[in-house]
């Protein structure tokens, strides 16, 4: 495998003289980049023109990841050219958000074959269920194939996003990559750091995604009243507050969900996952050590299995609801993971509105505040 | 230097060394401000949440607190509501110190004590001073199990007592182990019980035991004479002619008699034997610890002749008698069920012979009983299947030795027992309510059979026909014969109605008058069987008879009795007086004619002349219009 990482910025261009001669068939691309460039496209297109044969993926973000840095308003590129792994796309466009599970099930029929080893899922952060989404893949996959991917982001602004749909920049699709053959290693890790405080609340009403009431009192009345001063900054203050879900009191396992907009006529929040009535809710915060310590888990727990004789490219995924809280401390989280990595890796990824992953049973499922990492290298 | 310090210096591509140029300056003091604006905004937003969650938790707590508070009052007033309105008395005691600590107003008004008096009171000041100790054993159980139920007698304040049930349970109070009692006052269930077990074991007429107990006594009796090597009997008794009584007085008056006689059979017995009603008029009577059989036959005796006694029942005086069948452990049989079918055989058997008597079993007794059941049941088809035949034996003038009538005999042709004479069945069809039916079909049978004889031209013979006492009660009698002559066309006056003197003696009105409506058919009549029953003389001229018949019993005595051969004569002599033929039966001897005819007899009947022939033979010989002379007639 031959790999290439590099970024693009309005001012500076691309960090390379040229970019790498790595076009085949077996080639995949991935460029993470600022919602704006669906205004100018020009550096995205470039990239695709240039990468003819190649399979070239890529969405916004809510900030780009490049190595140890985050940036804004800039492109992260990796080009891997692997030479004994097939690469094959797919993918769909999604009118609206019932169409979710139907397009999980379209990209899965056309990425199946008998020597599918990984998929890596990129959707648009808006008009999607990821849960829907997540669901019907593992529907088609039933766990024998790992998963990983994210959900497009726009800044701290949940307006617009874009994935790249067969050489387009459309802000509708949903794309996918498969991976085939016994020489890819694909491995993955997941990890919040995130703290639950106060009382369980149950879930009394809510829709799908969108939840109205905690023990029978309006939800976003709930938010307003943590956030104080900060509620001027809805809807991304409220990421500070993601929510815990369990399915009983007493549950061991569960879900976080993040906040994605605020509907202050309903008095309502929708969130990057579905809220079930009947669930508890607890509020989490963070807590800085935590949030860093859990990077550095999830690299752990992606790293290689052998010592490396080739380049690997990690695919950091982190959640905006991090970068909100961490600011100027979000980079540590880029160096834990690193320094957990071994030697010589390649990071490139974004801040994103989700984050896909399996558990380690295997099945799939949609996070929120979570550093997800995907590492790929050729054995 | 701070991480976020070197990284915003990195950022800012500054040397940490020198410092920056003017436009950088600004830059760096803009991150920097902008971290100092994120640790405020973090710290603000942790108190804030520190803050409001610690509210909503204290919240949270104190309504929790307050549900608690509220359940735990709700359920002691539930508690307290089930304590006050108890049906059952509820203590609360001390395990310690037994002292009652709780008790309801249930328990005080039941022990007639006030609730202070007995919170003021050990639990065991209750109990009986005998079973003090119980207490003890209990309380050790209740700590083991934790839950007791157990039945104990609690006594009053007045010093009377009562039954009670008690379920207790072992409970925390401030700190003290205590139990909890529920008393019900169970004496009227306990009374209840032993009703219901009176009502199964007793008859409810007469108050004896009924059969489940009967048998139940006997297996003792029988385990108690198996282990002491005695003897013990069953007696089976049964009222003579009851059904009669019941249907002369009625069920409720049958009733009323049953109960006289139960009493009266108790206080022949001892107090240890066991009387038992068995069915309608039947009793069951076990008699324990018997030495010799005689002791047993004096008790019986002492029965039959007791129950003999008169009644004094409905301002008048009712008679009745017993049979008794007696079966004895060992020897009749080990199982209560045996002994009793067995004493059953023998009551029969004594029925059989004559009542008003008892009988000890043997083995040949239910056989007999047996064979007479399936005789029984065969002559319930016998005329339907042609088996009865009238046969006919003739009567001859004592002087000449004429053929002057017959007696129709019936012949039942057994197919497995041959042909049966009538002593074999005509006490069974009596006993069945067939006899009636069996009179009819002889009355037809033999009128038509004599009036053939006639219509052959042969000269007129009288028909004599038996009637039974059931003949002659059912009201329908004079009907009957009037069909039998309108059916045969045999003149009235051939046919002459025997009845034996107990049949007319027994219900003297109606039989004269049953007789005066026959006699006015033109039929003629005889007494049967005379000088062995009830009747007197005197009776004779009350009765229109024709015909006086003396008991073949004679017959057998005159020859060596001058006695009975006196009696014969001045039978004969009244009747004579009287208008009445005289009719000596079974006459076998020579002898026995030759005195019948001195003593003036007009007819004689008997194996001496004749057997008892069928319709055939008999026609043959009164064709030949004599009996064949074995004797010479002068």
């Amino acid at each position: 495998m031959k790999l290439e990482t590099f970024t693009y910025t309005k001012d500076a261009g691309w960090s390379v003289d040229a970019l790498p001669a790595l076009d085949s068939a077996n080639t995949l691309v991935l460029v993470f980049g600022a919602s704006n460039f669906l205004d100018a496209t020009a550096p995205v297109d470039e990239l695709i023109r240039h990468y003819p044969q190649s399979q070239v993926m890529g969405c916004s973000t809510a900030g780009e990841i490049f190595g140890t840095q985050v940036q804004d308003d800039s492109l992260s590129v990796a080009v891997m050219q692997f030479e004994r792994t097939r690469v094959a796309a797919a993918s769909t466009h999604v009118s609206s958000v019932k169409d979710s599970y139907q397009a999980g099930e379209l990209i899965a029929s056309q990425l199946k074959a008998p020597d599918l080893v990984a998929v890596f899922v990129l959707s648009n952060g808006t008009t999607i269920n990821g849960s829907e989404l997540v669901r019907a893949l593992n529907d088609q996959f039933g766990g024998q194939v790992v998963v990983t991917g994210g959900l497009a982001g726009d800044g701290d602004r949940f307006e617009r996003t874009w994935v790249i749909n067969d050489g387009q920049v459309t802000q509708d699709s949903v794309a996918a990559v498969g991976l085939y053959g016994e020489h890819i290693e694909v491995r993955h890790g997941s990890k919040g750091g995130w703290d639950v405080f106060g009382p369980q609340r149950l879930v009394t009403r809510s829709e799908a995604n969108v939840l109205y009431e905690l023990d029978g009192r309006p939800a976003l009345d709930l938010y307003k009243e943590y956030l104080g001063d900060l509620v001027s900054g809805l809807p991304s203050s409220a990421l500070l507050f993601p929510l815990a879900l369990s399915e009983d009191r007493l549950a061991q396992k569960t879900i976080v969900r993040t906040i994605l907009g605020v509907d202050e006529d309903a008095h309502s929040l929708t969130f990057a996952g579905d809220i079930p009535i009947g669930y508890y809710a607890q509020l989490m915060k963070a807590n800085f050590d935590r949030l860093i310590d859990g990077a550095s888990e999830a690299a752990l727990m992606a790293g290689a299995s052998t010592a490396p004789n080739g380049p690997i490219l990690s695919v950091a995924i982190s959640c905006v609801g991090r970068r909100l809280v961490l600011n100027e401390r979000t980079e540590e989280e880029l160096e834990a993971t690193l320094e957990a990595l071994p030697a010589g890796v390649h990071q490139i990824g974004f801040y994103s509105y989700g984050e896909i992953s399996p558990y380690a049973s295997g099945t799939c499922d949609l996070h929120n505040q979570t550093m997800t990492l995907t590492t790929l290298r050729e054995r | 230097m701070h991480k976020i310090l070197w990284r915003q210096l990195r950022r800012l591509q500054l040397d940490e060394k020198s410092p920056p140029k003017m436009k950088e300056w600004e830059a760096f003091l803009s991150t920097i401000e902008q971290a100092y604006r994120q640790a405020d905004q973090d710290r603000y937003l942790l108190e804030r949440s520190l803050a409001i969650s610690s509210k909503e938790t204290q919240e949270l707590y104190d309504q929790e607190q307050q549900r608690i508070k509220e359940a735990l009052r709700v359920s002691e007033g539930k508690y307290r509501s089930l304590f006050e309105n108890a049906i059952d008395s509820i203590f609360i005691i001390d395990v310690e110190t037994r002292r009652i600590m709780d008790v309801n107003q249930v328990a005080a008004d039941r022990l007639g004590y006030t609730r202070e008096e007995l919170l003021s009171m050990g639990i065991d000041s209750i109990y009986p001073r005998e079973e003090l100790e119980r207490t003890d054993d209990i309380i050790h159980r209740l700590l083991e199990t934790g839950y007791l139920t157990f039945e104990r007698t609690h006594v009053r304040k007045d010093g009377s007592t009562m039954l009670v049930e008690v379920s207790s349970i072992i409970m925390e109070q401030d700190g003290r182990r205590v139990y909890q009692s529920i008393a019900r006052d169970i004496t009227q269930r306990k009374i209840t019980e032993l009703e219901l077990q009176r009502l199964a074991n007793y008859d409810s007429l007469t108050g004896v035991a009924n059969r489940a107990l009967f048998l139940d006594r006997i297996s003792h009796a029988i385990e108690l004479a198996h282990r002491n090597q005695s003897v013990l009997a069953i007696l089976f008794l049964d009222l003579d002619g009851f059904k009669a009584i019941n249907d002369a007085f009625g069920h409720e008056q049958g009733d009323a008699l049953l109960q006289l006689i139960a009493k009266r059979i108790q206080s022949c017995l001892r107090r240890s034997d066991t009387v038992a009603r068995l069915g309608g008029d039947e009793f069951g009577i076990l008699l324990e610890g018997i030495r010799d059989p005689d002791e047993t036959v004096g008790i019986v005796q002492k029965l039959i002749d007791a129950i003999s006694e008169p009644f004094n029942f409905q301002n008048a005086e009712a008679f009745i008698t017993a049979s008794v069948g007696i079966s004895v452990y060992p020897v009749h049989g080990s199982e209560p069920e045996t002994l009793i079918q067995n004493a059953d055989w023998a009551m029969y058997a004594s029925k059989a012979e004559g009542k008003n008597n008892f009988r000890f079993y043997v083995a040949a007794m239910k056989a007999r009983a047996l064979e007479r059941l399936e005789l029984g049941n065969q002559l319930r088809y016998a005329l339907e299947r042609n088996e009865i035949s009238a046969f006919y034996q003739p009567q001859v003038e004592c002087e000449t030795g004429a053929l002057v009538g017959v007696e129709a005999l019936a012949r039942w042709y057994h197919p497995q027992l041959g042909i049966l004479l009538p002593d074999r069945f005509v006490g069974l069809a009596e006993e069945m309510g067939m006899i009636v039916t069996l009179s009819d079909w002889m009355l037809k049978t033999a009128c038509a059979e004599v009036k053939r004889w006639l219509d052959m031209g042969l000269p007129p013979l009288r028909l004599a026909i038996n009637l039974s006492d059931r003949d002659l009660k059912q009201g329908d009698l004079v009907a009957r014969v009037k069909a039998a002559l309108e059916f045969s066309q045999l003149p009235a006056h051939l046919l002459e109605l025997e009845l034996s003197e107990n049949t007319i003696f027994q219900d003297f009105k109606q039989a004269r008058q049953t007789l005066t409506q026959l006699k006015d058919l033109g039929v003629r009549l005889a007494i049967d069987d005379f000088g062995v029953g009830y009747s007197t003389l005197s009776h004779l001229a009350e009765f229109p008879f024709d015909t006086l018949k003396i008991d073949r019993h004679f017959a057998a005595q005159i020859v060596n009795s001058p006695g009975h051969l006196a009696i014969v004569s001045g039978i004969v002599t009244i009747a004579r007086k009287l208008g009445m033929e005289v009719f000596a039966e079974g006459v076998e001897h020579e002898s026995q004619l030759e005195l019948y005819r001195q003593a003036g007899c007009h007819q004689i009947q008997g194996e001496l002349f004749s057997k008892a022939l069928p319709p055939h033979e008999m026609l043959a010989l009164v064709k030949a219009g004599a009996v064949a002379p074995r004797v010479d007639f002068k």
